[in-house]
């Protein structure tokens, strides 16, 4: 995409050059009074040449239509890195579908109809109990009520292409979104345990969309938080290049020129071929224009570099011109650490300055558990006429990271909630002991304490024996947090992530069931290895809030290694204690997931898993996303893992309290 | 906190300043003075929704309306202004474009436009005077074939020089 600037050379345009010595040489002779050219041109003569200029004019000019304007692209640091919005893939899929070339149209259709499909069969194999193969052949004989749109999503119409692009422009859906929203709607329907919120009327999908977006200018948006599993390569090596962006104005100086000569031939005089100057003006001035020489000093400071979680934190940057040379036009990124979201203002800012000049810009990041580290402030100068333009990275002097622990004795206090300890921790046993619940009697032992002893009946029978209770064990659990690469989503880049979602669901769980009495473990499915041993207390419930708070397992950005089962699940599983349950926090957005826990389940640990749900329904993309999370938490279900289905709108406890009434119902 | 690629009105509003003049200077051709404030329009949308082909089309429109008037016999001081106006309401649109794409809504970019207008402006009219000057001083001593033979030399060369 990046290239760098070759030294102008002469040469390289032959035609223009000699057309250019020639034009001058005539024009000075012909202003010389030497008749060089005479006789004088005859009218015809120049009635052709300025023609000529008129018809290469247009011909020049023309060059703008198909021409792109290449520019830096900064990503939008502003919202939270290294997550993905589940669903992205496939309404990147469908914006290609109207605005790509023509082969990458039809291959957009085809990659959108081919998910639909998918999607359809393995929902079919969940509603009617069959393997994915029967169903996904069923649904290639046109047994699934789908189908009827999937057809008419094959093939583009004439001329629908030019509707749908108006149709984007103006905000509203192309007619292949409208079809696969379609299609997707019927998908929902029959999904168990999926309610989706009205097609097509949430506003927040314009956001999302043109977060991921490719932009008018065809150079494609490097966002943060782009489709699934896309990388934003960040090239650390300085660039300077042609913007192009004053490609065919070349043009328009030729029509003036050629529609003057001919005004000036006719009655219209030549005031035409004069205003041409101004416009050969702004050509040279775009010709003549040379990459700033670009030095800049950048300082960053923060209000505080240790917050709470949740604390806004502002940031301010000045950045100075140590060069000698006139910034015309300067922007300036700054590197906002990927796992902090921008709230107020924008870290990013444009302006001029002068050798020694100085500006200062701030903005608000809210802090998150973690260490943020900031990258370097992005730098784009061009000169005044924007013809080139120059990418640096400057490291900043001044905070380099922002760290964020939470208060391991102030988070003590978090309220507990006993009824999900019950269920997820403690076990009744049906051993005979102490407890609370009635189990049967025995005969009296010596030894049995006095306050077991049934005293109705040593007072209506006269003889001793002793009350028995279900004894209640302390349970072994281990809270896994899922974080591998999938698991990094978010319902929005803007809002908050996921894995911090999480990370407030581990704690909160292993709060609880410490309180409980139960021992209590940590581990992660991450390329990282995170294992903490089950043990009981205080002292393992701040371990534990110690690692999810810095452990690089949990870290901002997702991993960038992939979590391939074999190795360290083994050894997870070598370390497990044979009688541990798994609770397991997981978007439950990709289907390894869903094996993984069915495998962890089947070979003796039960699961239950507590998902943050990160789908929202604004999109097709999403909506098609959250059916698939569903088919998902079906197929956990049947396997008898027990699932938590947590929306973003509630709060844990809640979800908790539905869950089981399930469980218990 | 949305991330929005579309530039402030009033910032917006910067660009449309030269289109403006433009305008005005093609108020005495009813033609050019029609295309002009067609362009114009065009070039407004463009500008406001973030759409650099329209930004094109809209200064490309506008720049008819300047042949037009030129053709027309719109006289020489004017129709500098119109032409330069009609380039700088172009080349600023793409520059509050570019700005929106590369920083979003929320940035400050008031100075780094206005430094834009008055080079282009600076750069195009001065050619414009430059032009003029020699058109008064040269008047009926100068064939216009002369002249237009060292325009096309100069653009020729400019290009050539293009690397």
């Amino acid at each position: 995409m990046s290239h760098s600037v070759d030294t102008p050379d002469v040469l390289d345009h032959p035609i223009a050059l000699v057309v250019g010595v020639v034009g001058v040489v005539l024009g000075i002779t012909a202003v010389a009074g030497v008749d060089v050219v005479a006789p004088p041109p005859e009218r015809p003569v120049v009635t052709v040449a300025a023609a000529g200029l008129v018809l290469g004019g247009v011909v020049v000019a023309a060059r703008r239509v198909k021409a792109t304007v290449d520019q830096a692209d900064p990503p939008v640091v502003e919202w939270r890195g290294g997550v993905a919005v589940p669903g992205t893939s496939l309404d990147g899929e469908i914006r290609r579908t109207v605005h790509g070339e023509y082969e990458e149209r039809a291959a957009a259709r085809a990659a959108v109809v081919e998910r639909l499909r998918e999607v359809g069969a393995s929902v079919l194999a969940v509603v009617e109990r069959i393997p994915v193969e029967r169903a996904s052949e069923r649904v290639d004989a046109g047994e699934w009520p789908v189908n009827g749109s999937l057809d008419r999503l094959g093939d583009e119409e004439t001329g629908q292409v030019t509707v749908d692009r108006v149709r984007t422009a103006v905000g509203s859906r192309s007619s292949v979104d409208r079809l696969a929203g379609r299609a997707v709607t019927a998908l929902a329907d029959v999904t168990p345990g999926l309610t989706l919120p009205t097609d097509g009327t949430d506003g927040d999908a314009s956001l999302v969309e043109r977060g991921a977006t490719t932009d008018r200018d065809g150079s494609t948006a490097g966002d943060r938080a782009t489709g699934d599993g896309a990388e934003s390569p960040d090239g650390a090596d300085p660039v300077d290049r042609h913007t192009g962006r004053w490609t065919g104005v070349v043009g328009a100086a030729m029509l003036a020129v050629g529609v003057g000569v001919f005004a000036t031939l006719g009655d219209g005089g030549p005031s035409l071929v004069v205003a041409s100057v101004a416009v050969v003006g702004a050509v040279g001035y775009a010709v003549a224009a040379t990459a700033p020489d670009v030095s800049l000093a950048v300082e960053r400071r923060v209000d505080t570099d240790r917050p709470e979680p949740g604390e806004e934190v502002d940031v301010t940057v000045t950045v100075e011109n140590t060069g000698d040379s006139w910034l015309a036009d300067l922007r300036v990124v700054d590197g906002v650490p990927a796992g902090l979201r921008v709230v107020d203002g924008s870290p990013r800012y444009a302006t001029a300055l002068r050798p020694g000049e100085t500006v200062r810009f701030s903005y608000v990041v809210e802090a998150t558990r973690g260490e943020h580290t900031f990258d370097p402030v992005r730098t784009m100068a061009r000169d005044p006429s924007g013809a080139t333009e120059s990418e640096r990275r400057v490291d900043a002097t001044g905070a380099a990271t922002i760290e964020c622990t939470p208060d391991l004795d102030a988070r003590g206090e978090v309220p507990v909630f006993a009824q999900a300890a019950r269920r997820t921790g403690r076990v009744r046993t049906d051993t005979a002991g102490e407890g609370v619940e009635f189990h049967s009697v025995r005969e009296y032992q010596q030894g049995d304490p006095l306050s077991r002893v049934d005293w109705n009946r040593v007072a209506t029978a006269g003889e001793f024996a002793t009350l028995q209770f279900h004894e209640e064990r302390a349970a072994t659990v281990v809270v896994v947090v899922d974080a591998r690469r999938p698991a990094y989503v978010t319902d929005s880049p803007a809002g908050p992530a996921v894995p911090e979602r999480q990370l407030e669901a581990a704690d909160r769980l292993a709060s609880s069931l410490l309180s409980a009495g139960d021992s209590v473990g940590l581990a992660a499915f991450s390329p990282e290895w995170c294992w903490l041993e089950p043990r009981g207390g205080d002292t393992q419930r701040a371990r534990i809030q110690r690692h999810l708070a810095t452990h690089p397992a949990f870290g901002p950005e997702r991993p960038t290694d992939p979590f391939y089962g074999r190795p360290p699940l083994r050894r997870l599983r070598e370390e497990l204690p044979g009688h541990a349950q798994l609770v397991v926090c997981s978007p439950l957005c990709d289907d390894y997931a869903v094996e993984l826990l069915r495998e962890f389940h089947a070979r003796g640990s039960p699961v239950t898993v507590v998902s943050p749900d990160p789908t929202t329904g604004a999109s097709t993309g999403q909506r098609l996303a959250a059916v698939e999370r569903a088919i998902r938490i079906s197929r956990l279900r049947r396997s008898g893992v027990r699932v938590v289905d947590w929306t973003s709108d509630e709060p844990l406890r809640a979800a908790l309290e539905t869950a089981q009434r399930r469980w218990s119902g | 906190m949305t991330f929005v690629r579309r530039p402030q009105r009033s910032v917006a509003t910067l660009a449309l300043v030269p289109a403006g003049v433009a305008v005005l200077a093609l108020a005495g051709d009813a033609v050019g003075a029609v295309l002009g404030l067609v362009g114009a329009v065009v070039l407004a949308v463009g500008v406001t929704v973030a759409s650099r082909p329209v930004v094109s089309l809209g200064g490309g429109v506008l720049f008819v309306g300047v042949l037009a008037a030129g053709s027309a016999g719109a006289s020489p001081a004017v129709l500098v202004f119109a032409a330069a106006g009609a380039v700088v309401s172009w080349t600023t649109g793409q520059h509050v474009v570019g700005l929106a794409a590369q920083l979003g809504r929320e940035a400050p970019v008031r100075r780094s436009v206005l430094a834009h207008l008055a080079s282009a402006t600076v750069a195009t009219l001065s050619a414009g005077v430059v032009g003029l000057v020699a058109f008064r001083l040269a008047a009926g001593t100068v064939p216009g074939v002369a002249v237009a033979f060292l325009l096309v030399g100069v653009v020729s060369l400019l290009v050539a020089l293009r690397s």
